[in-house]
């Protein structure tokens, strides 16, 4: 018999009055590829943080190789071979891969790059990766970046490798390609522990099923043995009995409430034309971009991450202005004055990319947070901020969105990323915008709240918004959208009708063919 | 139980620091750490002339404590204070003469208006070069405060000189236009209604108003601020401007309150003291006056201690900068605990 990698016994942690681990053991072999499945607020970035020392547990033990640790800073963990790669990458910009490698490793004195780059190329053919010791980070896209953080994490010795929601905001292309190197990894012999939303990912990767509900582990299986549906109700109930599947309402077969066919004589409420925009390194985003959107629409921008969507929606959300073309919003035109102030006023919300640098301040309340998009508005007072509303209102987004949080005062830093998301999504809808520019809405939330967000985009469309929906979800894009354009290498695809198209067609765009 | 905040507990960790180390330092120069304390807080806070004195110190810490907290609240460091005081003093003084003449209820408020506007002005002229070409507004108001400096210097050898042209120093302000003493006996004048009125004026702002929501939130996330519609670039112009105002009322009540005329180092150092006020405060306009005395007291006992024991002035300039540093410190350092 083997020793496992990771035993986990009986963990447990509180934060205040909630549980967020109650109890929980896991045990991975050595080769061994397990998925930890949850919904957001199940406990499972707890797990993580109580391995990679960023957490002291209350109760219950860490055994490594047999042995009982005690992991008080991210330093032990690293130093006992436990490698991780999070959800946010910790990475700097205007470094090499092979200087990002070397960073907190290095001694002092002269880096020797000839060494750092053999390094680098040894450790990545290793699991038969490509990269290039000498690029900047920053120049690379977000599944690059991924294998710069995978490669930080193995080019120390690790035993134990985990994956916070690794393929979260990877095209299927670049997930199968990290797919490879968890396989040529688990060859190695190294465990994996890989933290997920999606199931696609445990059938595809991984050897076992781990299921979190409520801090509470409710199945641990081969993934040989598990069922979609039973792995769903598992995350959705904390029940593994299928006959007791709730209604699911985030599935894909969900129709639309009505045929997609936009009004043609709705008013046009967003309006691009040959629009060029430009990444901040100077790079081109977008060329010749032109489509309208129609009162009662859902424009969904397809593509894989990085083709321009940022740039798009930065724009047209009055962040930037174009380098290119011209844009027109509700009667605003980029050619006069564009600014988010301005757009906001003419019923633009925004639900952005990048949650943390744009959409949230940490450090602040819910109700604090409530106010930042509507504070050039009267909702909130002209002089004085009436305070009371904001929080009455944010009162309301907590039961109507499932929000879980101690109240409207608790700082919004101390909750999950999906219960964050809801409540930029509150704010965003709060006051019935016009337009809706909804970048990735959905990303990083549970099945049942996905279902609701896209419920709720649903009634914003029939209740008369023009919505642009960024997604790399087909599924979503699918169950959503009246029609699509498709971002590519610099070159956009339609739009066009979905019901003129098929999601081979709309495929085939994202990977740039005609 | 008494369940402080952690930003509470820091400001007051960093007091407990700065006074162990002060201990050591008093019996390093060879005194009783007892005997220099009991002086410290007996001729600091005890006496009535040494309450007195330490009021009438604690008003312009607490008004230029107050402009610190706004512009640090943005995310702004104001290090310029200093200059904003002067020159707020100075366009004040400037405007003396014309002013003199005016019943006194008219007179006076105009004057502290004027000395408002000057350091305003200062204040606004960093914020212009932060705005507008994107300076660092540290290097910009440092700078701004030699200017300062040589100006006033240069005032009061020239255009501002009294009439003997003797002394370089202004003439003496007249009695319309002085701040009048609260408590006979004492030097405390209604600067320190002004103080308090401030104090009011700046918690309004910030924890009631739009703008005050703004300032916040440009100082936590300047990318989420610029999302929700705010200009980084207004707000970095506007605070250096009711900062600098701040310093400004500080300077010319200095003057009509205190000094009677406008000379050379007549507020030295009172900017970096302001730093040290607004940051034991956490920022909170409330606080501010609070720690503007302590500090006042500390100034005023190190006084006492310097007369009677053989512990330096100094000493005060060294509490100080333990409190800031120390600030610097805890600040970083729960962040790696709270987990």
């Amino acid at each position: 018999m083997t020793v496992p990698v990771l035993e986990l016994t009986h963990l447990s942690k509180r934060y205040g009055e909630v549980t967020a681990v109650a109890g929980l053991s896991l045990k991975l072999e050595p080769g061994e590829v397990v998925a930890l499945l949850g919904e957001n607020g199940a406990g499972k970035s707890t797990v993580v943080n109580m391995i990679t020392g960023m957490t002291r547990p209350d109760a219950g033990q860490i055994h490594l190789q047999g042995k009982e640790v005690h992991l008080d800073t991210p330093r032990d963990a690293l130093d006992r071979g436990i490698g991780v790669v999070h959800q946010h990458y910790a990475l700097v910009g205007n470094f090499t891969v092979a200087e990002t490698l070397a960073l907190g490793r290095a001694g002092p004195g002269v880096l020797d790059r000839k060494v750092l780059h053999a390094d680098v190329r040894r450790v990545a053919e290793r699991i038969g990766m490509q990269m290039d010791p000498a690029a900047l980070v920053g120049s690379l896209d977000v599944a690059g970046q991924q294998r710069v953080e995978i490669l930080k994490a193995l080019s120390r010795k690790v035993s134990l490798l985990v994956l916070d929601e690794p393929t979260a905001v990877l095209s299927p292309e670049d997930a199968a390609r990290l797919f490879d190197v968890v396989r040529a990894l688990r060859a190695d012999g190294v465990a994996i522990l890989m933290v997920t939303h999606r199931l696609a990912d445990v059938f595809a990767v991984c050897d076992r099923a781990a299921v979190m509900h409520a801090g509470n582990l409710v199945c641990d299986l081969p993934v040989a043995s598990a069922t979609k549906q039973g792995l769903i109700s598992a995350m959705i109930s904390g029940n593994t009995d299928i006959a007791q599947l709730p209604g699911l309402p985030g599935q894909a077969n969900v129709l639309p409430d009505r045929p997609p066919t936009p009004l043609s004589d709705a008013p046009i409420r967003v309006s691009v034309r040959n629009l060029k925009l430009l990444r901040a390194n100077g790079s081109q985003a977008v060329q010749g971009l032109g489509f309208d959107i129609r009162a009662g629409e859902i424009m969904a921008l397809a593509g894989i991450d990085g083709n321009g969507q940022s740039e798009l929606v930065q724009c047209l959300a009055g962040l930037n202005l174009p380098d290119g073309g011209a844009a027109e919003i509700c009667g605003c035109r980029s050619d006069g004055h564009w600014t988010p102030r301005l757009l906001r006023n003419a019923g633009v919300a925004h639900v952005p990319d990048d949650r943390r640098r744009y959409g949230i301040i940490s450090d602040l309340s819910l109700s604090a947070n409530m106010m930042l998009s509507h504070f050039f508005s009267p909702r909130y007072g002209r002089l004085v901020l009436d305070r009371a509303r904001a929080r009455d209102d944010t009162r309301r987004a907590i039961d109507e969105y499932d929000i879980r949080t101690t109240g409207p005062d608790q700082p919004i830093g101390r909750l999950s990323g999906g219960n964050q998301q809801k409540l930029v999504l509150a704010r965003e809808l709060l006051a019935g915008p016009r337009v809706i520019l909804a970048a990735h809405p959905s990303r990083g939330l549970d099945i049942r709240t996905i279902g609701a967000v896209q419920d709720i985009l649903r009634r914003q469309r029939d209740a008369g918004a023009a919505i642009l929906l960024v997604s790399a979800d087909l599924d979503e894009i699918r169950a959503l959208a009246d029609r699509v354009v498709v971002l590519a290498a610099g070159t956009a695809f339609g739009p066009v009708a979905m019901a003129d198209t098929d999601m081979a067609q709309i495929g085939a765009w994202m990977a740039g063919h005609a | 139980m008494l369940v402080l905040d952690r930003d509470s507990r820091v400001a007051l960790m960093a007091l407990a620091a700065c006074a162990l180390l002060l201990l050591g330092l008093i019996a390093l120069a060879g005194e009783s750490p007892l005997r220099v304390l009991a002086i410290l807080i007996g001729d600091g806070f005890l006496t009535r002339a040494g309450l007195a004195d330490a009021l009438v110190r604690s008003i312009p810490l607490t008004l230029t404590g107050l402009g610190v907290a706004l512009s640090f609240r943005a995310g702004v460091f104001n290090i310029g204070v200093d200059g904003q005081l002067l020159i707020g003093a100075a366009l004040a003084m400037a405007c003396a003469p014309i002013l003199g003449p005016l019943p006194s209820a008219l007179a006076l408020p105009l004057l502290l208006l004027a000395g408002t506007l000057g350091g305003a002005i200062w204040g606004g002229i960093a914020g212009i070069l932060k705005a507008r070409f994107g300076a660092n507004e540290i290097i910009a108001t440092i700078m701004l405060n030699y200017i300062a400096i040589q100006m006033v210097s240069w005032l009061i050898r020239g255009p501002l000189q009294e009439p003997m042209g003797i002394f370089p120093r202004s003439e003496k302000l007249a009695a319309s236009l002085r701040l009048p003493i609260l408590f006979d006996g004492t030097r405390l004048s209604a600067g320190l209604i002004v103080a308090a009125l401030a104090c009011v004026a700046v918690w309004f702002l910030v924890a009631r108003s739009r703008y005050g929501y703004a300032l916040t939130v440009t100082g936590k996330n300047a990318d989420a601020a610029r999302y929700g519609g705010i200009q980084p670039a207004v707000i970095a112009f506007s605070v250096l401007c009711l900062s600098g105002a701040l310093a400004g009322l500080a300077g010319i009540v200095e003057v009509s309150g205190l000094h009677g005329r406008l000379q050379e180092g007549f507020a030295g150092g009172i900017g970096i003291t302001a730093i040290a006020v607004a940051l034991l405060a956490r920022l909170s306009p409330l606080w501010v006056p609070v720690a503007a005395f302590g500090f006042a007291g500390l100034y005023v006992g190190s006084d006492a201690i310097a007369r009677l024991t053989a512990v330096p002035f100094p000493l005060v300039h060294v509490i100080e900068g333990t409190i800031v540093l120390a600030f610097l410190v805890l600040q970083i350092m729960p962040k790696a605990k709270d987990r």
